[in-house]
């Protein structure tokens, strides 16, 4: 439920129409690199990725040093364990090519880069299912944007009886709009839901792709805490690491999930 | 603490039979009013020539009683800005004498000279208060010109700014949900308009605002760090007046009038905002059809019912609206009301009986027609109250008494409209209550010293209806207990605060105060961004929740100069704060059932050192202020559990206030403020992850921001308020009021356009592919113009 604070944002930006930016000196300290694990497993073959990459100073570029030469493997609760490889012509990058996750299965990652060993687990749940998408016209903005646009809802059905967490990728026109959708079940456990994409910006014949993912907790804390991480604004909560389910010393996340995609084109 | 108890018992009952032996004494009481309004007169003093250092002090409705033993006195009753009056009596029985204080003459050369002592900071017992006259801040300059108690008190020490002209403040290193905001002896749950700008009270209908920084009387508590007491005018019991403003984004209009001639009297007072009436004039229809405004209403009646009662009924209502059409709306505002019955039960005991409400909420509404979805949260008090004072003999004040509460908590209920084909599960509602009694004694001991001792029990339970959960380290539900009665115990906590001061007069000129200082809070505003903002939720102690403790001491050195029109007055504090809340990262505090699993339990420490220098009398009046401070907090989460500065810790504040009345007509005014950076929180790296640069953090408030330093001009200019008239008995020409008056105030704020940072952040410049400190000002110049009047 980050909806309010959107809200409150949005209202301040109209209020401080008149305040101005500009860019200061600021001298920071750096940290010590760390490395960095993102690890995506789904239930499409060909889509599953862990990238490895490091930290690196605030001021500088951000061509990451990627890690390469790592030893990565999967190993699921029936004991399998699937290799990922470095993809050749993209380091740090690991992928194994007929992967796929089961609705209702663990998984466990373990990485090794020299000396240094990462691990962490994800658990798949009940693969969720889309209902429907609708939308609706929207006259105006506060002002701010186009004058007509439409807020497109989602609707599916909650497991009943279990801890869901899922979150929502909406693509307009193939592009991710960045947009962290991210909701538990402890408000409308077992039921119907819907909700709009709020912060999405859609016009007329845009075409909107969404992704419902079925996630674990651990993945949810990660998403909810990055999306508070990438926030600003006075209204945005103190700026904190998200929480990593990475064990060893690593930041960043290890996700296997299960998703349903929908799509829906607003007329001309 | 049994043992302190008993003490108190002891030291009361040593000074009773004090009372009681005495023979021959009698006792003066009464009110003292304004002569032009009838308003009581607050905090005056009877001083009895005869008996240097003896004396009173009206309470809060103008009631005062001094006994004395049997002779001829003369009585002074003196209240700065008035015309002493001196009355010779003849003590040999038990006196009412109510009074009324002209406020004093004007003069063609406007400077009065009165000669009366204006001593009260360094005689007082009281230490760690900050004093605002209401009339004092209609020609200090602000953002917007609107007048704003809570920006004034932001310029004395001790007090900080929650941010750029911002009406929160923090106290002594104390959270912003720390302070106590009593309206009229209501509290108030979010005291700010439009996210903070401005304070939800309407100095229009405001009389007296006093602010306890530390020792506060044992007749308040429930918060950590300070009480904010603010009294609303009772109105004009002499005749109807009218009085208003017109200003850049608001209007102001107030009546006033008797109900029955000196018996009984009210006021209504309303102020709006009316950007969205420009708004509306647009052709843009996404503009004008957009709601933003946010309003408020005071209102108080009292009434005179024989000799010796008096009934009081008061109330305010606010609302900020924010909105689009019919598609959205997000509106939140307080609503408080207030039933009091004074009641002089002897010309020694003054009793106050109030009956107490106070609600805020907030309403979120999304969507059209029948297919809407509607977020709520609201917490509501009822409150019944009963205070005594007791003035015992020229050397005793005693106040005790009595609280309970009842407080209501919806943390969140959600409503969806019937095109709306599923059910979102409300958080669950909490209901606790709130039970004190306290006793407090001033007393005076052989003219150079002056002591206040009290001592307040508090319970605090939390009652049933509901599950509540257990949580472990990590913060995830281990346990839930299913309460179904709603009167049932869940939880319940005692807390007994001390309350002690002393006052040693070294002379005429300078006295040296302490005092220690425990309160309990037993209520909770859940918000983890740096700004509060409207959507934050107050949650009760609970069994998960302790309630925070803080223990204050405090030392100061009081001296007036040039014949007390000079105070001046350092002192330090030191504050040490128990079961202080923090967050985990990544928390998830709106609409989440198990938001309790989202809290850290720290310690807090203040300390600080705060020098004022105040010119309260001629032509030039105004205040230096300056605040050394420094506030941490110690988490076993958070910086490996070492002290970090929590993120109001500001090390230098100084505020430089300078009124001119040059003459009747024009005042000019400026105020200066300088203070270095808040902790703040920055990167110390970044990397990528889901496709975008995130940064990364190694230390909480470990940075600071740059300095902020603003200055704010004001002129008022008055119309001819006074037309000359010739005495045809004297031939003396006099001033003789109009009935009209007005005057214009111009002031500007930010006048040398400094770009103060409101918000810093790092950001990729999509151009460069550079990360930057990005610093947003928020205003830079801003002049305003209000019209004031009065009929």
């Amino acid at each position: 439920m980050k909806m309010e604070t959107k809200i409150v944002s949005l209202f301040a930006g109209i209020l401080f129409l008149t305040a101005c930016e500009k860019v200061i000196d600021i001298p920071l300290e750096d940290a010590d690199r760390k490395f960095v694990i993102e690890g995506v497993l789904r239930d499409t073959p060909g889509e599953n990725y862990i990238l490895i990459s490091k930290t690196g100073s605030v001021y500088e570029s951000s061509n990451f040093e990627k890690i390469t030469g790592a030893s990565v493997s999967v190993t699921d609760k029936s004991g399998t364990t699937y290799l990922f490889t470095e993809v050749v012509g993209s380091p740090g990058r690991y992928t194994n090519a007929t992967f796929a996750t089961a609705p209702n299965n663990v998984y466990d990652l373990q990485v090794i880069s020299g000396t240094e060993t990462f691990t962490s687990s994800s658990q798949s749940l009940y693969k969720p299912e889309l209902d429907s998408l609708s939308y609706i016209e929207q006259v105006g903005t506060f002002g701010v944007g186009t004058d007509t646009t439409y807020l497109v809802f989602f609707s599916f059905t909650d497991q009943v009886d279990q801890e869901n967490y899922y979150r929502l990728i909406v693509y307009v026109n193939g592009v991710p709009d960045g947009t962290y959708y991210i909701t538990n079940d402890e408000l409308f456990d077992g039921q119907p839901y819907s909700q709009p994409a709020f912060a999405t910006t859609v016009e007329k014949g845009d075409t909107v792709i969404m992704e419902l993912l079925g996630m674990d907790k651990s993945a949810y804390t990660y998403f909810f805490s990055l999306s508070n991480a990438t926030a600003e604004g006075p209204f945005a909560p103190t700026p904190a690491n998200p929480v990593s389910n990475i064990e060893g010393g690593a930041i960043g996340y290890f996700n296997a999930y299960t998703s349903d995609t929908m799509s829906i084109i607003i007329p001309q | 603490m049994k043992r302190t108890l008993t003490y108190s018992l002891l030291i009361l009952i040593s000074f009773l039979s004090n009372a009681t032996l005495a023979q021959d004494k009698f006792t003066i009481s009464g009110s003292l009013k304004d002569a032009t309004t009838g308003e009581d007169i607050i905090g005056a003093r009877i001083a009895v020539l005869e008996l240097p250092g003896t004396g009173a002090i009206t309470n809060t409705f103008g009631f005062y009683s001094l006994t004395l033993p049997a002779g001829n006195y003369t009585l002074q009753y003196r209240y700065l800005g008035f015309t002493t009056i001196e009355e010779k009596i003849v003590l040999n029985a038990n006196i009412t004498k109510n009074l009324e204080l002209a406020p004093e003459a004007k003069t063609f050369d406007a400077v009065v000279i009165t000669t009366e002592k204006a001593d009260e900071n360094i005689t007082s017992g009281e230490m760690s208060v900050d004093k605002i006259d209401v009339k004092d801040i209609e020609n200090i300059p602000v953002i917007f010109g609107e007048k704003d108690i809570f920006k004034t008190m932001q310029l004395l020490p001790g007090v900080k700014s929650a941010g750029e002209g911002n009406s929160g403040f923090y106290v002594r290193g104390g959270g912003s949900d720390q302070n106590l905001v009593l309206l009229d002896g209501a509290p108030v749950y979010n005291a700010s308009h439009l996210l903070g700008f401005f304070s939800v009270f309407n100095s229009d209908a405001l009389k007296d605002v006093k602010l306890y920084k530390g020792g506060a009387p044992a007749e308040f508590g429930g918060r950590l760090s300070s009480v904010m007491d603010i009294n609303m005018k009772e109105g004009n019991s002499k005749q109807f007046s009218f009085s208003g403003g017109v200003g850049l984004i608001s209007s102001r209009l107030t009546i006033e009038g008797p109900i029955v001639k000196d018996k009984g009297s009210f006021i209504v007072s309303g102020r709006r905002t009316y950007v969205d009436m420009f708004l509306r004039l647009s052709n843009n229809e996404s503009l004008n059809q957009s709601i933003l405004y946010f309003y408020d209403l005071n209102l108080k009646a009292n009434y005179r019912v024989g000799e010796k009662d008096r009934i009081f009924l008061s109330g305010y209502f606010g609302r900020d609206n924010f909105g689009f059409a019919d598609q959205f709306g997000f509106d939140w505002g307080n609503a408080t009301g207030t039933l009091r019955w004074n009641h002089i039960y002897t010309d020694k005991l003054f009793g106050n009986t109030s009956v107490i409400f106070s609600n805020y909420n907030y309403k979120i509404k999304f969507g059209g027609g029948n297919e809407t979805f509607e977020i709520g949260s609201q917490i509501q008090d009822i409150n019944v109250k009963q205070d005594f004072d007791w003035f015992v003999n020229s050397n005793n004040t005693l106040k005790f008494g009595a609280n309970f509460i009842h407080h209501t908590f919806k943390p969140g209920e959600i409503e969806t409209g019937s095109g709306i084909n599923f059910e979102l599960n409300d958080i669950q509602e909490r209901y606790s209550t709130e039970s004190s009694v306290y006793l407090q004694n001033e007393q005076k001991v052989k003219k150079r010293w002056v002591f206040n001792y009290g001592l307040r029990f508090d319970n605090f339970t939390q009652l049933g209806g509901g599950e509540f959960y257990s949580y472990n380290d990590a913060g995830d539900v281990i346990d839930t207990a299913v309460y179904a009665d709603k009167w049932e115990v869940v939880k319940s906590y005692n807390g007994l605060s001390p309350r002690l001061g002393t006052t040693f007069i070294i002379n005429e000129l300078s006295s040296v105060k302490a005092s220690y200082g425990r309160t309990y809070q037993f209520v909770h505003l859940i918000s983890n961004t740096t700004a509060s903002s409207p959507t934050d939720i107050w949650l009760p102690s609970s069994n998960n929740i302790k309630p925070e403790i803080a223990d204050q001491f405090a030392v100061g050195y009081f001296r007036n100069f040039f014949n007390n029109a000079v105070e001046g007055s350092i002192e330090v504090y030191y504050k040490d704060m128990q079961n202080t809340i923090d967050y985990r990262d990544g928390a998830e505090v709106t609409l989440n059932p198990t938001v309790e699993g989202e809290l850290l339990y720290g310690r807090g420490r203040a300390y600080g050192m705060e020098f004022l220098l105040r010119k309260k009398k001629g032509k030039f009046t105004g205040w230096v202020a300056y605040t050394l401070a420094k506030t941490e907090r110690l988490f076993d989460e958070i910086n490996n559990n070492t002290w970090y500065p929590a993120r109001q810790d500001r090390r230098h504040d100084l505020s430089i206030v300078g009124i001119y009345t040059l003459n009747d007509r024009l005042t000019f005014s400026g105020t200066w403020v300088f203070q270095t950076g808040n902790a703040v929180t920055f990167p110390s790296g970044k990397y990528e992850i889901d496709g975008q640069i995130v940064n990364y953090y190694t230390e909480r408030n470990g940075y600071r921001m740059p300095n902020y330093h603003r200055l704010d001009l004001g002129i008022t200019l008055n119309n001819k308020n006074f037309k000359l008239v010739t005495d045809p008995e004297t031939g003396q020409e006099k001033q003789v009021p109009r009935r009209w008056e007005s005057s214009w105030n111009l002031s500007v704020y930010n006048a040398y356009a400094r770009e103060n940072a409101y918000s810093i952040s790092f950001k990729e410049n999509p151009e460069t592919g550079q990360t930057e400190a990005v610093q947003l000002a928020l205003f830079k110049i801003i002049p305003s113009l209000t019209y004031n009047f009065k009929f």
